[in-house]
């Protein structure tokens, strides 16, 4: 049902869009804020454990055409997901989806960061977010309708691994040459390849080649996609 | 899913069946697109969002050659982020190796090729060399190899020893004429040096072009008088234009003992820079609109650093044209250089008040 409204979300005259919470409050006070969009706004509070496929199917079934959502569900909902993953799924389902957070800096290379590849836009929480709300998720019909901006688009490239955290969330930090070759970027252990996720300090100096979106401008927004090991050589290199 | 570009100008800027040569401005660098229709020939590439910029306004879909004439950073830099872009068709990668050369750029760039080469997406090539015949031409746009030798590439970088000679990571650089619609068109020398130069010179083969992109972007060749570089290299080429690919950056180029002797050697050549050298302009640029500047992607472009920016060659009518044209480029230079190095005559006091 959504893929047929996915691609003009934001062309009918009052799109139908779910908004996604685990706090009651944090719910009314977004729905009042976004109130001015000519957006109608299907509030949807999380209060008990579920999956995530049945909240997707429950969206889907109301006649949603569009999801933002919040990103800390798993404290008040206990949920297994966080927003980010709903917003994952969603776009990856057709349902184009932005994600809407008051911790974007705590959480942006982290959880963040772990499904950035199909979250077109993280948007700000805040008394501003009701200006970047249309835009983003204009930016999410179209990169669910196939369209990406250079900005967001994953190119193969050399990932290198320069140091390992272990405490907390275990992350790594990288570097991507083609990006900005001296910024070292902060990103979740799990985007290494499953058979590299020891967070050994081993790992400093190896290179995986995957998707990274190197266009884009600010650390925020890059998303690593599909890393692998990067070869050496072949010996028939010479041989075309 | 396909995942289409969006944000960029449409394509089709030029008719289609165009063959031409051009030297974008990518600041200090190189990176030469040589175009037959659809179908192009790279030479370095420093730049990637220019040169991609460039390659879609050109309705360019394939790459039939990326030559990375050596593996300085500012040849290569841009391959690392072209070469994965799925827009493009890309034929053969072609570098020499550099036991010189550590750079993390270069290792990496030289891991992602084999990738993508065992993913199909190109072929790699290991050894351009002088003995290549044509091997890297488009139906218009023939290329001929004249340096590194087989024997250079055997040997490869590295010091002097009993036997073999010293080559530096410049001196291996590759060494393209162009000839478009069969005009001797442009020398495209990478960053040669000037022991490279003279074994050149010690070989027989044909180095005349109409268009010389200056080595090393008019910096230093080696420890010898520069002037005496640019003399030789100016009697083997004999053009009627060099064109400096640097920027209006850190470094001072091009060299004005360079450019001198270009000028008193061969008199009525046009000297072409494509940014705005510190050394004919210091301080701030003009602020004055650069008209005569082409339509094309240059670095410059941002804070008004272009000198004749980004330069395009093409035969017409059975002689070549160079563009920016030199009479609108002249002008410019006269109302708004100081101290222009390429035309001592005009001497101005400083930019005139608009
Ligand atoms: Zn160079």
């Amino acid at each position: 049902m959504s893929r047929a409204c996915a691609h003009n979300v934001l062309e009918l005259a009052s799109p139908r869009v779910a908004l996604v919470d685990d706090r009651e409050e944090a719910l009314i006070r977004a729905c009042d804020l976004l109130g001015d969009l000519p957006l109608t706004v299907d509030p949807m509070l999380l209060r008990e454990p579920r999956t995530l496929n049945s909240v997707l199917d429950e969206i889907l079934g109301r006649g949603c055409t569009a999801l933002i959502s919040d990103h800390r569900l798993r404290h008040h909902a206990r949920v297994g997901f966080d927003g980010a993953e709903l917003v994952y799924r969603a776009n990856e389902r057709k349902l184009p989806a932005v994600l809407y957070s008051a911790h974007v800096e705590d959480d942006e290379a982290t959880s963040i960061r772990e499904w950035r590849y199909r979250i077109p836009r993280v948007v700000q929480k805040g008394p501003h977010s009701v200006e970047a709300i249309p835009e983003a998720l204009q930016t999410a019909a179209a990169e669910v309708a196939g369209r990406r901006a250079l900005e967001r688009r994953g190119f193969l490239t050399p990932v290198r691994v320069v140091d390992v955290h272990r405490d907390g969330y275990p992350t790594v930090d990288v570097t991507v040459t083609a990006w900005k070759p001296d910024t070292v970027v902060t990103i979740p252990l799990t985007r290494l390849p499953a058979t590299h996720q020891s967070a050994s300090s081993s790992l400093i100096g190896t290179v995986f080649l995957g998707k990274v979106n190197f266009y884009a401008e600010s650390e925020a927004e890059l998303f690593f996609h599909d890393l692998e090991l990067a070869p050496d050589p072949p010996a028939d290199w010479n041989t075309e | 899913m396909t995942e289409v570009q969006s944000g960029l100008r449409p394509a089709g800027r030029t008719a289609v069946d165009t063959a031409e040569a051009v030297i974008l401005d990518v600041g200090h660098g190189n990176c030469a697109v040589l175009r037959d229709g659809v179908r192009c020939v790279i030479v370095d590439a420093k730049s990637d969002k220019l040169l991609y910029q460039e390659l879609i306004d050109s309705g360019i879909c394939r790459i039939e050659h990326l030559v990375l004439s050596h593996a300085d950073s500012d040849h290569i830099a841009g391959a690392l982020r072209l070469l994965p872009n799925e827009d493009f068709d890309i034929g053969t990668v072609w570098i020499n190796s550099d036991s010189n050369k550590d750079s993390l750029k270069w290792h990496e760039l030289l891991g992602l090729l084999a990738r993508l080469k065992r993913d199909g997406r190109l072929r790699t090539r290991v050894g351009i060399c002088d003995e290549q015949d044509w091997d890297l031409s488009l139906e218009r746009v023939l290329i001929d190899v004249l340096h590194p030798t087989l024997t250079d590439i055997g040997h490869g970088t590295g010091k002097a020893g009993r036997v073999r000679p010293e080559i530096t990571t410049n001196g291996m650089s590759v060494v393209l004429r162009v000839l478009l619609d069969g005009h001797p068109a442009l020398l495209l020398p990478g960053d040669l040096d000037a022991a490279a130069l003279e074994q050149m010179l010690s070989r027989s083969k044909a180095m005349t072009a109409h268009v010389l992109v200056y080595p090393h972007h008019g910096g230093h060749s080696g420890d010898g008088p520069e002037n005496e570089f640019a003399k030789q290299l100016c009697e083997a080429v004999q053009p009627e234009v060099v064109v400096f690919s640097m920027g209006r950056g850190s470094f001072k180029n091009p060299l004005p003992e360079a450019v001198a002797e270009i000028r008193s050697s061969r008199a009525g050549t046009r000297v072409a820079c494509t940014q705005l050298s510190p050394n004919c302009h210091a301080g701030e640029p003009p602020t004055a609109q650069p008209l005569h500047l082409l339509g094309r992607p240059a670095a410059g472009l941002t804070g008004n650093r272009c000198c004749a920016g980004t330069v395009r060659v093409t035969a017409v009518d059975g002689a070549l044209l160079v563009e920016p044209r030199p009479e609108d480029h002249l002008t410019w230079i006269e109302q708004h250089v100081r101290a222009p190095m390429c035309n001592p005559k005009v001497r101005l006091p400083g930019p005139r008040k608009p």
